[in-house]
């Protein structure tokens, strides 16, 4: 009996062990996500929290060429971000500037014909200062340029689109976040489940594209904010966690935008 | 011996089970305008729709599950439809630590739709719960403000 039970009783474990397992999968397997969100909504949440002036985040033009695909990627949805900045502000003639750097970038990828007519768009609403109207072509223009992408098989250059938008939504977002000094405005920078997926995507790039010098930065930058946002929002020897936060996208996008590298 | 065996059989057959792939249908053109409909009456109480929709296939009964980031202080409106003719679906959310959150009921010709205002930023879990049987498209679209 002893040594039917020493038999039976693994073969048992291992039977219950892959019904929980199954079961575990087949709860898992029903979550998907839908979209990442755009930093519009984002801006939305902190606009209510913080009121922030949203003139004050703007940066200095950036380069429309970079030497390497996927560093034009990451800088492209930067400059998708800055559009959002833009409208926040009600700045028409910022709208059209960073939407014309936007053309120009989406040209050096090749998928600039998608978007031409998204340009056109653009500048038209931000002469009628339909600043709604402006947010849902910025989200549509994002969106084509990763359908021309993903139709290039070019997967990877879309999620960094998304992930350059997101850290620079995140840059702008942390500093809002500072001046308010708002606690519910620190709180809509836990966002490590989203900074996590994309990460994710990222490695999941055949490994030629996941250990290419951009892919590898911006997965880089991706982890240490992940890590940066699981802590508490005052925890810290001499910065808040919307400063340091603040300050790893900073970086990053300084460096990413910086044409010489 | 016999028992030794249907324990492997048993093993086995709940290895194979997880990998089977999901059923697909092919989309029903139209789901989505009929979203519009009322997209288009929250768009002029100034929501804005996200550019994109999660399409899928409920199965019988069994929801569908849809993780989605909402930002604190933020209104959200969740539309959804099924190809199944007089077919209503219902939907639930739960919040990031795992309950569920009061949502706003609406319903018209077969669209239903659920209205919130997140009250912490973070990952919810939306489901969408269909009454009828068999395989059937279903399309889910939200707009935030």
């Amino acid at each position: 009996m002893e040594q039917i039970r020493k038999i039976f009783l693994p073969l048992l474990l291992l039977a219950a062990a892959q019904i929980s397992c199954r079961a575990a999968e087949e709860a898992a397997e029903a979550i998907e996500v839908l979209t990442v969100p755009s930093p519009a909504e984002f801006f939305a949440a902190l606009d209510k929290i913080a009121k922030p002036d949203w003139a004050s985040f703007y940066r200095d033009p950036i380069p429309t060429t970079y030497p390497e695909r996927p560093l034009a990627a990451v800088n492209l949805g930067t400059l998708v971000t800055d559009g959002y900045i833009a409208v926040e502000a009600q700045d028409g003639q910022q709208v059209k500037n960073t939407g014309k750097d936007i053309i120009a970038l989406a040209r050096a990828l090749g998928v600039g014909e998608h978007v031409l007519a998204r340009g056109k768009s653009i500048s038209d609403f931000a002469d009628r200062n339909d600043w709604s109207a402006l947010k849902e072509e910025l989200d549509a223009t994002t969106n084509e340029v990763r359908m021309a992408m993903a139709a290039q098989r070019d997967e990877g250059l879309a999620t960094l689109i998304t992930a350059g938008a997101w850290l620079r939504a995140l840059q702008a977002g942390s500093r809002a976040a500072q001046l308010s000094g708002e606690e519910k405005a620190d709180e809509t920078l836990a966002q490590s489940g989203l900074l996590a997926y994309l990460r994710e995507d990222l490695e999941k790039l055949p490994e030629k594209s996941r250990n290419s010098p951009a892919v590898e930065r911006v997965r880089a930058v991706l982890s240490r904010l992940e890590e940066q946002m699981k802590t508490s929002p005052a925890e810290g020897d001499d910065q808040t966690r919307a400063a340091r936060i603040g300050k790893t996208s900073a970086d990053f996008i300084v460096s990413a935008s910086t044409k010489q590298q | 011996m016999k028992l030794f065996l249907l324990l492997l059989l048993c093993a086995a057959s709940l290895a194979s089970a997880r990998g089977t792939e999901p059923t697909t249908v092919t989309p029903v053109p139209g789901l989505r305008p009929r979203l519009y409909d009322i997209a288009g009456a929250l768009g002029n109480e100034g929501f804005k729709v996200r550019d994109g929709a999660w399409r899928g296939v409920l199965q019988g009964r069994k929801p569908q599950r849809l993780a989605v980031n909402l930002f604190s202080g933020n209104q959200y409106w969740f539309c959804v439809a099924t190809s199944a003719t007089g077919e209503t679906p219902s939907l639930s959310l739960r919040d990031p630590s795992g309950e569920t959150v009061e949502l706003v009921p609406f319903e018209k010709d077969g669209v239903a739709a659920a209205g919130v205002t997140a009250a912490a930023t973070g990952r919810y879990v939306l489901e969408i719960d269909g009454s009828g049987s068999g395989s059937r498209d279903f399309c889910l679209l939200y707009l935030f403000k």
